[in-house]
């Protein structure tokens, strides 16, 4: 393994143009719509769009650098990201800077970067790497994946605590479809299934009031209108109102007028299918699964078992991401902090998402054993 | 390639993902249709309400003018000052600097101004002057937008019947307010957007101000007759130190109502500083007790039913008639033994009229006091219209039908009567009184009021024959001062005690003192009524009302050059002549 040939043609013929394309448009129309948001004069000029604009060429050159490297190397250190990963998170317990009452960011001069997002790249890395080398003969029983969720474990309660609990259930969710394409004992599988339904209660228990209050609220957003039922409401009245056709680009009242919270990040969706409509929205959905699908292709065509599964890892994190998000503004899923890739302003999220990217790339560009 | 020794259970787990995939996104797509499209039409309204406030704009009202076409009410633009207070850096600076230009409470402003309101009036509809002063200022936050502002420009003239208009340009009373809906225009919704706290944005660019102007109303007022009648009016009202006055100018044809003063006058450019009471259009609204007008309409009855000729004679029971308990005596002490019907009108004799309602009898006479529109609306255009006070029959006294016969115990209004005199001058027909001719916009009439017939009271055969009467009265008797040089003039005159207030009975000092008459009165052009109220000193109605109608009827046939009559024998020159034939 090595990268000299990374510039042979052969490599640049298997990159996905189709991939890589629709990323760019939908990062664009993220611009679009969060240039959209700053639009009602509050008096303050609207920066947050060139910003992002910023967070995508930033985004494109952490993407380029990932293409650039084999993806077999970036397994080989993987584990000396992951520790360092871990450490970062205990010095943010102790020392991060706070945004609303939360612990995610980490300051250096003035840059606030939030690791947790890119510990879903390393973490994707790591299990991949984990599962590469203990390619066990036949089916995995329980004990075999004591160690990988140990390894999710460490960086879930972290970051659970920071609190941050979208990214948490999404590092978990990672760690059950990587574990699903390994061989498992038909038995161990239905005794974790099992387990995971008895845990949760417990981890009800173990949740802040105001994640509970936003499950509750999930339910019958009305009990509250102006509490933990807000965000929900004001995201269906706001896609609602949009109908057919939309209100027009920067026509969006409902986004426009504050009446959506964190309209720029998690709500971004809502401003775009308010002003977009239900035929712009669809769009946008059915550009998502072109993407997901395009990962499938990736997962179904990769030359070796550690590139499948990397794979793997990004599909479902760019799927749980979207699912969640969507779901979460059209009111099927809680409250929950979990950005729209490419589209929610924010450049962990962005930087993130475009290595997502640039790995699949990564591993669809080298899926010929000749390459080497 | 991985792919092609993946195990068959592998690839059994990609399709299951894709399928996965697929189901999830099925999923949002469904919600996300119910969202959008089936429960679109639910969250758009919530969404409008949220952020929606309705506004009226103000449009231009429409313009008053009389029947050719002078104005008598005008829309002008003025400027209305509103602030922003969002934009307002400095609201104690602000609210100082504009107090002391408008004369406003600076610190109620400061309060207004403090409050975090999208909207704030500072003060509407400004003089050019102010809304310099204000401009002068260059303030942020502080705007204006036009608004139409009522003038008058005849000032008080026909104010009582035009009325005025509110602050929100709606109208409070007279034409203003019965034909509001005319006048206001298309007043458009005009919405300001809130945001999340409630402020108003972006109202500025959706407030336009004025949108679809008003319809104009062409009233049958003429501004000439009209400022003769007011002139002429004020001038006896003053003479006589009266409380105040009325005069009506009718065309008896059409129903066309030419003139209608009221004394006192009023401004209505400045209605607020002025007593309730003076805005009131007493010819509507105000009972009076018609006295020996009223004898008008008692001979037409008898006249018509063929109870007497206007030569038979009856006993006038020398100035004193007993009836029950009540003793009825002839104005200003007369004792009269035998009269003819025409000498009882002419003369007014109170015990003649009683005999002339004896004979028609009750029922016939109430019947013909229906027939003649009193105790009902004449259904003129315009608010606050008193229907008089007659009494049902089944209620009447023993001494009723004397008392009305000579018009006490029913009051009316001066219009109710002008009506009835006017079906008298037109050959038998009730008109309904009509103040408005026409709606009009630019120019164009888009809407005509036609004259229209209430229905027919007495015969052309009675109307001649009470003419002749009211032309003796003119002629020889009580309203001689009504006569004019060239025309014939039929009248009567009336001289009323006002019913004391608080007391019972009637006041010993207390006079409506009024004229009714036509003039020509064989084709007559105009019917002209003049009530003064409470004049000091001479209180008879052929002298105090009377001189005033010749005066509105003199000027007003010149205006609109009727030819005199040439025959002699009506001219005054030998009214004098003829007169003494009769004495």
């Amino acid at each position: 393994m090595n990268n000299k040939n990374i510039f042979s043609s052969r490599l640049i013929s298997n990159f996905d143009w189709i991939l890589f394309g629709l990323t760019i448009v939908i990062s664009v129309i993220g611009v679009a719509a969060i240039y959209s948001t700053g639009g009602a004069g509050n008096g303050e000029p609207n920066r947050t769009f060139i910003k992002q604009i910023y967070w995508i060429l930033l985004g494109l050159i952490g993407m380029t650098l990932i293409l650039l490297v084999d993806y077999h190397l970036l397994e080989r250190f993987t584990y000396i990201f992951y520790i360092a990963i871990i450490i970062i998170f205990i010095i943010i317990a102790l020392t991060g800077k706070s945004i609303s009452g939360a612990r995610r960011w980490l300051s250096i001069g003035q840059l606030t970067f939030q690791p947790s997002e890119i510990a879903k790249i390393i973490l994707i890395i790591t299990l991949a790497r984990y599962f590469d080398d203990r390619n066990i003969r036949g089916a995995y029983q329980i004990r075999n994946l004591a160690v990988p969720f140990i390894i999710v474990l460490i960086p879930v309660i972290l970051i659970a605590k920071q609190p941050d609990l979208g990214t948490a259930v999404i590092l978990f969710f990672i760690f059950v479809s990587m574990s699903f394409f390994m061989k498992i004992n038909p038995k161990s599988f239905s005794i974790l299934i099992g387990s995971f339904v008895l845990s949760l209660p417990l981890l009800w228990h173990f949740m802040k009031n105001y994640q509970r209050n936003r499950i509750l609220t999930l339910m019958n957003p009305q009990t509250d209108p102006l509490g933990s039922g807000y965000h929900i409401i004001q995201s269906k009245i706001a896609i609602g109102s949009g109908g057919y056709a939309g209100k027009g680009f920067m026509s969006g009242t409902q986004s426009q007028l504050n009446f959506l919270p964190e309209k720029h990040t998690d709500f971004i969706f809502s401003v775009f299918a308010e002003e977009m409509g239900f035929i712009g929205a669809t769009l946008l959905i059915f550009a998502y699964l072109v993407i997901l699908i395009k990962g499938i292709d990736v997962i179904y065509h990769a030359r070796d078992r550690s590139g499948a599964l990397m794979a793997i890892g990004v599909v479902s994190m760019l799927t749980f991401h979207i699912i969640f998000n969507i779901g979460m503004t059209t009111g099927i899923f809680p409250v929950v902090g979990i950005p729209l890739p490419f589209m929610s302003y924010g450049g962990s999220s962005l930087m993130t998402n475009f290595m997502a990217i640039g790995l699949l790339l990564n591993i669809k560009m080298r899926r010929f054993k000749g390459i080497d | 390639m991985l792919s092609e020794n993946l195990e068959k259970k592998t690839k059994i787990k990609i399709y299951l993902v894709l399928t996965l995939f697929l189901i999830c996104f099925g999923a949002i797509w469904k919600r996300l249709y119910n969202v959008q499209i089936t429960q679109h039409e639910r969250l758009l309204n919530l969404s409008n309400k949220q952020y929606f406030k309705a506004f009226y704009s103000t449009p231009q009202r429409g313009a008053i003018y009389d029947k050719e076409g002078r104005d008598l009410a005008i829309s002008i633009e003025a400027d209305s000052i509103y602030a922003n207070p969002l934009e307002i850096e400095n609201p104690l600076k602000t609210a100082g600097a504009i107090s002391s230009v408008l004369q406003l409470d600076k610190i109620k402003l400061y309060r207004e101004l403090e409050h975090e309101k999208g909207f704030v009036w500072i003060k509407r509809k400004v003089t050019p002057d102010e809304a310099e002063a204000v401009e002068s200022l260059n303030l942020k936050g502080i705007r204006f937008l036009k608004e139409g502002r009522r003038f008058y420009p005849k000032r008080g003239l026909a104010a009582r019947m035009i009325g005025f208009v509110g602050m929100d340009n709606h109208g409070l009373s007279g034409v203003e307010y019965f034909g509001d809906d005319y006048l206001k225009g298309k007043s458009e919704r005009i919405v300001i957007e809130k945001d999340a706290l409630g402020r108003g944005v972006n109202f500025s660019k959706e407030y336009g101000g004025i949108t679809e102007k008003g319809y104009d109303l062409r009233l049958t007022i003429d501004e000439v007759i009209q400022y003769i009648a007011e002139k002429e009016l004020a001038a006896q009202v003053t003479k006589y130190k009266a409380k105040g006055g009325t005069a009506i100018v009718m065309d008896p044809f059409t129903g066309e109502m030419l003139a209608m003063a009221n004394q006192p006058q009023f401004n209505p450019n400045s209605f607020a500083q002025y007593r309730e009471k003076d805005w009131r259009n007493q010819i509507i609204s105000d009972n009076f007790e018609p006295g020996s007008i009223f004898k008008l309409i008692l001979s037409a009855a008898v006249l018509e039913e063929k109870m007497a000729g206007k030569d038979d004679i009856f006993f006038c029971e020398n100035g004193e008639l007993k009836i029950g308990e009540i003793v009825i005596h002839e104005a200003k002490g007369h004792k009269y033994n035998w009269l003819t019907l025409k000498e009882i009108i002419g003369k007014s004799s109170n015990i003649g009229a009683v005999k002339l309602a004896q004979n028609l009898g009750a029922k016939r006479f109430y019947d013909y006091m229906l027939k003649f529109g009193m105790g009902s609306k004449t259904g003129i255009n315009l608010p606050g219209e008193s229907t008089g006070k007659l009494r049902d029959i089944k209620e009447w006294s023993g001494i009723s039908l004397a008392s009305i016969s000579f018009g006490q115990e029913i009051s009316v209004t001066h219009l109710q009567i002008v009506t009835a005199v006017s079906a008298i001058a037109n050959g038998g027909l009730l008109m309904r009184p009509r103040i408005v001719k026409s709606v009009e916009k630019d120019g164009m009439v888009l809407e005509e009021f036609k004259p229209e017939v209430i229905r027919r009271v007495v015969s052309e055969k009675t109307c001649k024959e009470i003419t002749e009467i009211l032309e003796y009265v003119v002629m020889s008797g009580t309203g001689q001062k009504a006569a004019i040089e060239g025309y014939t003039v039929a009248g009567k005159t009336s001289t009323a005690q006002k019913a004391d207030e608080g007391k019972k009975g009637y006041s010993e000092d207390k006079y409506m003192s009024s004229f009714v008459g036509y003039v020509p009165s064989k084709k007559p052009r105009l019917v002209i009524m003049v009530g003064i109220d409470e004049p000091e000193g001479v209180a008879w109605g052929g002298e105090v009302a009377a001189p005033v109608f010749k005066e509105i009827a003199r000027q007003s046939l010149r205006y609109l050059k009727v030819p005199s009559e040439n025959e002699g024998i009506y001219t005054v020159k030998n009214r004098e002549l003829r007169a003494k034939n009769y004495l």
